[in-house]
């Protein structure tokens, strides 16, 4: 989970570097969105390695059988 | 010569959409059609073939009345700027959900015929870094390296096609008769979301050119794909028979398992998983840059290369959160995927275009 931290955050903030320099504000907004709905997932990937399905979700949402 | 450096020819474009065709097609269009069709399923691929054609007629049609339009701003034209961007957003966490959903596949796959004793994670790892690496390059290189990956892949079907002829059994794709024709078109309209993906790869039609030569090169492809998935279904029900074929999860794998050529040529498996890797790069890839393309044109992006990394990081946690089961992947791509595809890939473009049409 820290590797995945680390990581995630090197690569937000070179890639923020890059856009400041091209001065594209939208696109530093959606980075962060993206930086942070990706940390999200690496902590929900850390604290339920087993538990979490999306497939099983969408299934049990329209009452499919699996 | 092509007009622009970063621009790909109209050929490209539909060699990629045969390479994106390959993987799913393979591991999911003989089960499919042997479950609902049984020994008729080989004829299912001719129904994909009807409903796709009127696509590419509208489609030509379309792209000869708006000659400098994409297919994106023909979105907006037909529905309206936020309407056109909302419908454009939903196609991005749908592909968004089934590039996941085709990782994952990618990876089960080689953990399940070759490499059982290894982590899913490290494949799709290794696939991400792959990909990063070329997106950063843009769609140019992907069109380039797929002029060499296509042939590779189309020898290597057609040359296993030949080597399977002495095990094929005509008694397993036999008998046909009428009470076949409702069986064969369901399976069919189960499987047309596959040729469908022709509205993606035209999502970059901004970056394709030669776009007035659709209807002659489409056609020639859609033949293309009828004609090579049918030769698909055929020997892999006449080999190991339809019973078999509905049942087991990789039935070519298993179809080519048995393939030994007066004994000369065996245990060529392995030359289906390299080429089976080669087409899940190029789905996954192309996937991935179609989506961030339209990110692009949704949020008016100038330059979409800066979220390569931490969409493929978002990618990745995807393929993993996707599904704890093989068993409920599956259950999921044969209702949920089939429904969202066809709605997504044939009803909606067919509304959008004929509108388009039809509207000054």
């Amino acid at each position: 989970m820290i590797a995945w931290i680390i990581i995630i955050i090197l690569i937000s903030s070179w890639e923020l570097y890059n856009m400041r320099k091209k001065d594209l504000k939208k696109e530093k907004v959606i980075l962060i969105f993206l930086t942070l709905l990706s940390l999200f997932m690496v902590f929900i990937k850390s604290k339920y390695p087993y538990d979490i399905s999306i497939a099983r979700f969408a299934l049990d949402l329209f009452g499919l059988p699996h | 010569m092509l007009a622009g450096r970063q621009k790909i020819s109209l050929k490209q474009a539909l060699l990629i959409y045969i390479t994106l065709f390959f993987s799913p097609s393979i591991r999911f269009m003989p089960s499919y059609t042997a479950v609902i069709a049984k020994q008729c399923g080989y004829l299912s691929p001719i129904v994909p073939f009807i409903i796709l054609l009127p696509v590419i007629i509208l489609l030509n049609k379309v792209f000869m009345k708006h000659k400098d339009k994409s297919l994106i701003d023909i979105y907006y034209h037909s529905l309206g700027k936020t309407a056109g961007k909302a419908l454009l957003f939903l196609y991005v966490l749908w592909m968004l959900l089934i590039t996941a959903l085709y990782t994952r596949y990618y990876s089960e796959r080689l953990v399940t015929t070759v490499f059982t004793q290894t982590k899913i994670d490290i494949f799709i790892l290794v696939m991400m870094v792959t990909i990063a690496y070329v997106l950063k390059s843009g769609f140019v290189v992907i069109a380039r390296m797929n002029e060499i990956i296509f042939p590779l892949i189309s020898v290597i079907f057609w040359s296993l096609a030949i080597f399977m002829l002495p095990n094929f059994k005509i008694d397993n794709i036999t008998p046909i008769s009428y009470l076949d024709i409702i069986p064969v078109i369901k399976a069919g309209f189960g499987i047309s979301f596959l040729w469908a993906y022709i509205i993606y790869i035209l999502f970059l039609s901004d970056i394709i050119n030669d776009k007035e030569n659709l209807m002659r090169q489409g056609m020639y492809t859609l033949t293309y794909l009828t004609i090579s998935s049918s030769i698909l279904v055929a020997f892999v029900i006449g080999i190991i028979g339809y019973s078999i074929t509905a049942k087991i999860p990789l039935p070519f794998m298993d179809a080519v398992k048995i393939v030994s050529f007066f004994d000369i040529v065996a245990k060529i498996e392995s030359v289906v998983v390299i080429i089976w890797i080669l087409a899940d790069f190029i789905l996954i890839s192309t996937f991935s840059y179609i989506i961030l393309h339209l990110l692009k044109s949704i949020f008016n992006l100038e330059d979409e290369r800066h979220f390569i990394n931490i969409f493929l990081i978002i990618l990745y946690f995807l393929a993993m959160l996707i599904t704890t089961s093989k068993i409920e992947l599956e259950a999921f791509s044969y209702t949920i995927g089939i429904a969202g595809n066809f709605l997504l890939n044939i009803i909606i473009p067919y509304i959008v275009l004929a509108i388009a049409l039809f509207k000054k």
